[in-house]
């Protein structure tokens, strides 16, 4: 079985849009069991092509990653007009003020060498609470190094107004 | 023109905001409509063609009296309410039998039409190939020297391109490429011909790909056809407005690419940039002073005096300009 088509004249393809245009003539009073050979002939070209590009292995089955397409083709609809700003969107970018990026919940925990999360189930802020040898003073270190930070966010924040 | 809705709650502005323009569109919904009177081929390819565009279409049942070479009012409503692209109109009549009008919009306003004469045609119901699944893109594939140098049939390519495209998607599996749709024509034997009566049918065919293991990374492709199967002859045709084209065909900027200027890597692997500086006006030059070459003989005696004036200003910082 074969997957090596011989084409007089090479296919132009769009892959992005997936078709292949075959520009050798189509004689008059072709049968329908030359027309689908002939199909055949292109589809497999064009599925070679395809299955050249590249791809992106998921759990699902292999992807392939189609790139733009080159025809030509009308839009349904005109293109979008740029929006004005909003009042706050001009305020924003005059002052500097970017949107503020959530740290998230996971935080790298050197001694573990893991991604543990900060709060909630199995959250770093709890390891104190469950560990059976605590020195002396530790426990009052801690609960003072807690205190300097929110004392620190506090003037962090009204510095802001 | 529809009267403009303004919402009244988020979800009637979320539905709005929906249908506003994109820079990168949506799949084009089609709008699959009967005429005053229909026969069942043509309402068969009708149904047969809503299968292969769903769910991106909307099949109406009714029949509207809409004659679209004479007025496209009615359609222009149409594609608006239902936020529609294209148009599919099936009718029947005695001067013109088994008919399929394929209109296309722009703006919700008619942008092209051809019309379309269906012969030779096998319903999917007639084949025994499996259904493919509603909204899988399809591989489409032009036979035929006429689709690039005879303007209807680029007109023809143009439209059924876009009409079974589907969406526009980055990624695909590799198991989706389930079925090909195949347009061929003949050669035209008069190149210059007028009369479209007498030009060569169009061969809709659609097959579903089977892929065969080989020994090589590549499938074997077989096909089986599953149809809809019709020959379309050409019927009327209206082309569209220039100004309209070139509007619809406008790529957004930021599709562009952008590419560095001034940057290159010489042979070497070195990442260069040039600098462009103003031209440097040469009289103006600061060079070295050296005073004693400044005048010739003859300005000697002013010379003199003026370094005299020199000697006195020399304890100021400021250098002086001497020109």
């Amino acid at each position: 079985m074969s997957v090596h088509v011989e084409k007089e004249l090479p296919l132009e393809l769009d892959l992005g849009n997936m078709c292949a245009f075959d520009i050798a003539p189509v004689s008059k009073g072709i049968k329908e069991e030359q027309l689908r050979a002939l199909a055949r002939d292109n589809a497999q070209v064009l599925i070679n092509q395809m299955f050249s590009l590249p791809t992106e292995s998921t759990k699902d089955g292999l992807l392939l990653l189609l790139p733009d397409g080159t025809t030509p083709l009308p839009r349904a609809k005109p293109l979008p007009k740029p929006k004005p700003e909003t009042r706050w969107q001009k305020f924003a970018r005059i002052k500097g003020i970017a949107p503020k990026k959530r740290e998230g919940k996971l935080v790298y925990d050197e001694a573990s060498g893991e991604w543990v999360p900060r709060w909630g189930y199995g959250g770093k802020n709890k390891a104190l609470d469950n560990q059976w040898l605590v020195e002396e003073g530790e426990k009052e270190a801690h609960e003072k190094i807690q205190k300097l930070k929110k004392q620190g966010k506090k003037i962090k924040r009204s510095r802001r107004h | 023109m529809l009267r403009q809705v303004k919402p009244k709650n988020a979800r009637a502005k979320r539905a709005l905001e929906k249908r506003e323009p994109k820079t990168v569109e949506d799949v084009k919904i089609a709008l699959f409509l009967r005429g005053t009177a229909t026969s069942q081929i043509s309402v068969d390819a009708l149904s047969d063609l809503y299968a292969l565009k769903k769910p991106a279409a909307v099949n109406f049942q009714k029949k509207n009296a809409i004659l679209p070479f004479e007025d496209t009012t009615s359609l222009d409503f149409l594609s608006e309410k239902n936020d529609a692209a294209f148009a599919v109109l099936a009718t029947h009549n005695k001067k013109r039998p088994h008919n399929l009008t394929w209109v296309r919009f722009f703006d919700h306003k008619v942008m092209d039409m051809m019309e379309m004469g269906i012969s030779n045609f096998k319903s999917i119901k007639e084949f025994s190939a499996p259904l493919i699944v509603p909204g899988t893109k399809p591989l489409i594939i032009f036979q035929g020297s006429v689709f690039d140098n005879h303007p209807v049939y680029r007109h023809a390519k143009s439209l059924f391109l876009d009409f079974f495209r589907g969406e526009t998607i980055k990624k695909i599996d590799s198991a989706g490429l389930t079925y090909v749709v195949v347009i061929s024509a003949a050669d035209l034997e008069d190149p210059e011909a007028e009369n479209v009566a007498s030009f060569p049918k169009i061969n809709f065919r659609v097959y579903n790909t089977k892929l065969l293991k080989t020994e090589q990374k590549l499938p074997r492709v077989e096909l089986v056809e599953m149809g809809p199967r019709m020959d379309l002859s050409i019927r009327r045709i209206e082309a569209a407005q220039d100004d309209v084209l070139q509007e619809a065909l406008k790529k957004p900027k930021s599709q562009e690419v952008k590419t560095k200027k001034n940057i290159d890597v010489n042979p070497i692997g070195d990442k260069v940039g040039r600098i462009h500086i103003d031209k440097q006006d040469l009289n103006k030059l600061q060079t070295r002073k050296m005073k004693g070459l400044k005048r010739g003989p003859q300005a000697l005696e002013e010379g003199d005096e003026e370094e005299e004036e020199m000697e006195g200003s020399e304890d100021e910082e400021e250098e002086e300009d001497e020109e």
